[in-house]
């Protein structure tokens, strides 16, 4: 039986090569003093990791759970691609957001994301835009005098 | 009589009434929660006066906890995580036709145990604010390392990384510059990062976006928040019976006591004090057997307990810049985006604002009890928003959010990569609460440290040494440190004796 290797160890190894590289940072600061408080906090973050990596090993050498099944795997898989796909429609928007402007850019994203995730109704994908955008206007830009 | 003029001034009595029936509206949403709520609002404030923006902040923290109550009782789905004490019993009751007496009674009950909480706050507060007078900038550090460590502590089976989680918080604030020399820290030459980490569009990526995402994996699995029509539970009055609640006064007393006790330890949260009240309650029941199959009791002492733990956690926030709780903590934020630090300057030099919060904070309480009463029936149908048209929304208001802080882009790239690393963290195991409240207290925490450093002359032992209350401090500190290994040892014992 393969034994699943802990995500705490891949986790925390990435914190412990994080913190070697934020501590060797330190020696560009401009002033000594300044590099104190940073030094202390990135080593209680690599001695913390390194507690948790020692934990995710024995966990993984204890651990009697096999390779999930088919079918948990395809769920898995299918969550974590909508979740992406969800953060790349987010990115998008706020690419659009930086080179338009927040309505145009709000519309876009409200519509597609409504339609990734299965609304079919025109009423609902035209209502729901159109009453934020009103409403983020009368508030943010008349109200609050943000240039949007 | 200041005061009174500065609570029923129009703006702030505006703000009062949308935190309160936002805070309902918010609570009550399954996939929003208190937290959320407060963090989205945050950058509405910017542009109001501090009382009016803290008492819509406060007002919406403590409707939220009363609103998901709502959807814990109709739909057994608590839209707090303080509600999931109440949803069993509440639920339970609502199938027998019991609905509406259920709501009605979590309403009252939450009115009085968030009013106990506003008096306590009222009444304990100077006297707290006193004794933080008597602290230093040594004091401050430890305190600052000790809230961390006690809401990273807390999470159960997760001491370690809440606590990695928090010390991360403060890592990331260390980003700009350096508070006391000026010197550029990991800004990679960039000019937007010397003014660090802002805090607000910060937060709203940890939280907002992150249970973006969380809930999009939700969907994938088939969750997509649609329901029946829950508001077909509520027919007739929801005012509870006088006789009902005269016999229950002791236990609503009880709970809104222990609701606010538990509220002023740091980092223990809602669903503690509801649990222990839902425990106290049960013990003390003539009929414990009903307990979890549908008890008035039940449900009236955790929803007592829950909004009263929500006063509890403000008070050692104002006093000592210790939040009783992760939503306390971003309304530490709110408190710094308004220029108030906490301490005794809140009731001296600051009473002005701060009194007519604490008044303003009693007053929602027992606003959202009438209000609940007469609005419960339309809360109930935001159970109906699919995640679907929610989350879009979500997003939106998080991205002008973050924006409208200071019309800076800039401020909404902190906030989409706070999202991500939030998401990261939430799957893979670490706390997302120890990481803000790290944020925020971080350059306050290393302010004090310089201080103190300079102020020891040299000498540092020796001058903690001398001062009593950095000696507790430390040990609380020391003690915080150990107790994760002490619980893993009793939880380890646990498991071999129920073994044997």
């Amino acid at each position: 039986m393969k034994k699943k290797i802990h995500p705490d160890v891949f986790v925390s190894a990435v914190l412990i090569v994080f913190s070697g590289w934020a501590y060797a940072q330190t020696y560009s600061f401009l002033n000594k003093t300044s590099a104190v408080y940073p030094r202390l906090c990135l080593t209680a973050i690599t001695i913390l990791a390194l507690m948790i990596l020692v934990s995710g090993l024995i966990k993984t050498l204890k651990s009697s759970k096999q390779e999930m099944n088919g079918a948990e795997k395809a769920l898995r898989k299918k969550a974590f691609v909508m979740a992406a796909s969800v953060f790349a429609i987010f990115i998008a928007y706020l690419l659009v957001f930086y080179f338009v402007n927040y309505f145009v850019a709000t519309a876009l994203m409200l519509t597609a994301l409504m339609i990734y995730f299965g609304v079919r109704s025109w009423k609902i994908l035209l209502l729901v835009p159109a009453c934020y955008l009103i409403c983020a206007y009368y508030i943010f830009a008349v109200q609050l005098h943000v240039r949007l | 009589m200041e005061m009174f003029n500065a609570i029923f001034s129009v703006d702030v009595f505006i703000a009062l009434m949308i935190g309160v029936c936002g805070g309902m509206f918010i609570g009550a949403m399954p996939g929003l929660n208190a937290t959320m709520g407060v963090t989205l609002l945050i950058p509405l404030t910017f542009g109001m006066n501090p009382v009016a923006a803290l008492i819509m902040l406060t007002s919406v923290y403590t409707s939220a906890v009363y609103g998901g109550s709502i959807t814990a009782i109709l739909i057994h789905t608590p839209g707090t995580p303080s509600s999931a004490a109440t949803a069993d019993d509440g639920f339970a009751l609502a199938r027998q036709g019991l609905g509406t007496q259920a709501v009605g009674m979590s309403t009252v009950c939450s009115m009085v145990g968030g009013a106990v909480s506003g008096v306590a706050l009222l009444t304990l507060s100077p006297l707290l604010a006193q004794f933080a007078l008597k602290c230093n900038a040594l004091e401050y550090f430890l305190m600052g390392v000790f809230g961390i460590l006690i809401m990273g502590g807390l999470s159960q089976g997760a001491e370690l990384k809440g606590i990695l989680s928090g010390v991360l918080g403060l890592f990331i604030g260390v980003i700009g510059l350096d508070p006391v020399y000026g010197v550029p820290r990991y800004t990679m030459g960039n000019i937007y990062m010397e003014g660090g980490i802002p805090l607000a569009p910060a937060l709203i990526g940890i939280y907002a976006i992150s249970q973006v995402l969380v809930s999009v994996e939700e969907m994938a699995s088939g969750k997509k928040m649609i329901f029946d029509d829950p508001r077909k539970a509520l027919d007739g009055s929801l005012v509870p019976k006088w006789s009902v609640l005269k016999g229950m006064t002791g236990l609503i007393l009880k709970s809104s006591l222990i609701g606010t006790i538990v509220g002023i330890i740091p980092a223990a949260g809602g669903n503690v004090g509801s649990w222990m009240a839902y425990r106290m309650a049960k013990n003390s029941s003539k009929h414990p057997e009903l307990f979890g199959k549908g008890s008035m009791e039940g449900v009236a002492a955790s929803e007592a307990a829950n909004n009263a733990v929500t006063g509890g956690a403000l008070i050692p926030l104002l006093t000592l810049g210790i939040p009783g709780s992760a939503v306390a903590a971003i309304l530490l934020g709110g408190l710094m985006i308004h220029g108030l630090q906490p301490g005794y300057d809140l009731f001296s030099k600051f009473a002005h604002i701060t009194y007519p919060v604490i008044w303003g904070f009693i007053l929602a309480n027992i606003l959202m009890g009438i209000i609940g009463l007469c609005i419960a029936k339309q809360i109930a149908k935001v159970c109906v928003v699919p995640m679907a048209i929610l989350c879009p929304i979500i997003i939106a208001l998080a991205t002008i959010g973050s924006f409208a802080t200071n019309s800076s882009y800039f401020d909404v790239i902190v906030m989409a990569c706070g999202g991500a690393l939030g998401f990261v963290m939430r799957k893979t195991g670490f706390p997302v609460a120890p990481l803000s409240l790290g944020l925020c207290l971080s350059s306050l925490v290393e302010a004090n440290w310089q201080r103190a450093l300079v102020l020891s002359r040299g000498n540092m032992l020796r001058y903690f040494l001398r001062r009593p209350i950095s000696i507790g401090l430390a040990v609380l500190v020391v003690a915080t440190l150990v107790s994760p290994f002490v619980a893993q040892w009793f939880r380890s014992q646990k498991i071999k004796k129920g073994a044997e």
